[in-house]
């Protein structure tokens, strides 16, 4: 990083393209990696994760570019820059996240949990009070599992400050617990596992999930009546869908 | 990280502790969900682990990824939007737009390419044998076509210089074609000029190909000092497509000049 100073910088901004190679290779490529490591740890393979830092990181690059081209980026030293650059960076990396999140991975792994849209989860819920059967029994392995609890953390973490869709996420949470722990060996203390542990000991060829029971587990253990659990559900995937964090209630 | 933590927001100062485990994969299923959906909504914490993680690149834990090239700032609008223009469609950019990693860029480019590629087939004048590779060619003025040696008188063209936003000047700068433009057989556009106006050394001139059913293509060489006193040459060569070989018809090629 030797070679990025001011004077390297001011060529940079007035547009000179040797300065902006230069630039790659003083910065981008440890700037690159840190975006893929970023989204590594949300994404489940490498692939998943270069592909969305590689668009993270032509964008937050092409809006340095403009920004340092306008003189909107002052030159406070190296380490302050780079460090402009990282958060822009990753600014752009989590924007892509968000993207990916509500595109593939809401769909892949919460949908056991949430109904496929507001009508699955109106006929569903009516569905409790008319007493039929829910034909909607879910088998899910270990991996597809801790993916499930994972999202449902992460969906809690995001809605932290809904009390009431909290209350939701907890008890879809204890539902799928209560699922996996009857599966396990009577004589077999799971109360204070983890879920690791918890995946350790469950026999999961024997796993039944059914939506139907959920809902109700939710509704019985939350005291509310069919319409709340519905708006409740409604509220919680526009949350999801657009990944902001939810404002007090 | 201690003395940040003080000003945080009650749950941040509980996230920012599991980072260094996050980074090492070392949380369980509920703690990684939670990490997660806090740094997908929190941009002050994701910055602190943006810099555990710039940390550990630098100190060479973790090999360094090689960036993908971003196509110039300056030309990158032009590869979703110019469908011709003054300069044309230029080459080079539709090269970077190839590899872009943006996906609509690159499909694009792709469909560009093959729209070109078929237009460049149709226009070309076949070689009738293989011609010297253009660097060496010493001869000045002769053009085989079609398997007789065209004497061809040297050829002139004018460029009109542009400013910095590419509009006309009203100047002009007479430049001499030595050899008849051509995509050589390994698949490259290669064009000679020669001027004698000084004042232009370090220009960019772009020749701008019109084609028929594709937009213009430009390519692009500077403008130097030739090795006699007085003269100044440029030499175009960049590489289109394999595929397509051959002459291209001197009235399909315009000139211009521009500093860039």
């Amino acid at each position: 990083m030797a070679d990025f100073d001011d004077d390297f910088f001011r060529k940079w901004q007035a547009g000179d393209d040797e300065a902006r190679n230069r630039m790659w290779e003083l910065l981008w490529h440890k700037l690159y990696t840190v975006a893929v490591r970023f989204c590594r740890g949300f994404t489940r393979n490498d692939s998943m994760a270069e592909e969305l830092a590689a668009e993270a990181f032509t964008q937050a690059v092409l809006e340095l570019n403009e920004k340092v081209r306008a003189g909107e980026v002052e030159w406070r030293g190296a380490p302050p820059f780079v460090a402009y650059a990282r958060n822009r960076l990753i600014f752009r990396c989590r924007s892509q996240l968000r993207k990916h999140w509500r595109e593939h991975q809401r769909s892949d792994a919460l949908d056991p949990f949430t109904a496929d849209g507001e009508e699955e989860d109106q006929a569903l819920i009516e569905s409790l009070d008319s007493g039929e059967a829910s034909p909607d029994v879910t088998l899910l392995d270990r991996d597809s599992l801790l993916a499930v609890v994972t999202l449902l953390a992460a969906a809690r973490e995001m809605c932290r400050r809904a009390k009431k869709l909290v209350e939701v996420i907890v008890c879809i949470e204890s539902y799928l617990r209560q699922c996996v722990v009857r599966t396990a060996p009577p004589e077999v203390d799971t109360l204070a596992m983890d879920w690791e542990e918890l995946l350790e000991v469950a026999e999961l060829g024997e796993l039944k999930f059914d939506k139907a029971e959920m809902y109700e587990f939710i509704r019985q253990s939350l005291g509310i009546d069919r319409n709340a659990l519905y708006l409740r559900m409604k509220r919680l995937r526009e949350i999801l869908d657009g990944l902001r964090e939810a404002e007090n209630d | 990280m201690s003395t940040q933590i003080k000003n945080l927001e009650p749950r941040c100062r509980e996230i920012q502790p599991r980072l260094p485990d996050f980074l090492r994969w070392g949380l369980g299923a509920v703690a990684t969900g939670e990490v997660q959906g806090h740094l997908l909504t929190c941009q002050p914490c994701s910055e602190v682990y943006g810099e555990l993680i710039m940390e550990e690149v630098e100190s060479g834990a973790v090999p360094l990824r090689t960036a993908p090239r971003v196509p110039s700032p300056d030309w990158y609008s032009s590869y979703l939007s110019v469908r011709g223009g003054r300069l044309g469609m230029l080459w080079e950019a539709l090269g970077d737009a190839l590899k872009s990693p943006d996906v609509n860029v690159k499909d694009w480019a792709e469909e560009q390419m093959e729209k070109v590629g078929e237009a460049l087939r149709q226009l070309l004048t076949p070689f009738s044998s293989p011609p010297p590779a253009f660097a060496h060619v010493a001869t000045r003025g002769a053009v085989r076509t079609r398997g007789s040696a065209a004497k061809k008188s040297r050829a002139n063209l004018e460029a009109d210089v542009l400013s910095a936003d590419l509009e006309p000047t009203g100047e002009t700068v007479a430049f001499t074609v030595e050899e008849a433009p051509r995509v050589s057989i390994d698949g490259r556009f290669q064009l000679q000029l020669r001027t004698q106006t000084a004042g232009y050394e370090g220009y960019t001139v772009f020749c701008s190909l019109a084609l028929a059913e594709a937009p213009a293509i430009s390519f692009s060489g500077k403008l130097r000092s030739a090795s006699e006193a007085g003269a100044w040459v440029v030499e175009i060569d960049e590489e289109v497509m394999k595929g397509v070989a051959g002459l291209v018809p001197l009235r399909l090629v315009k000139l211009a000049l521009a500093l860039k």
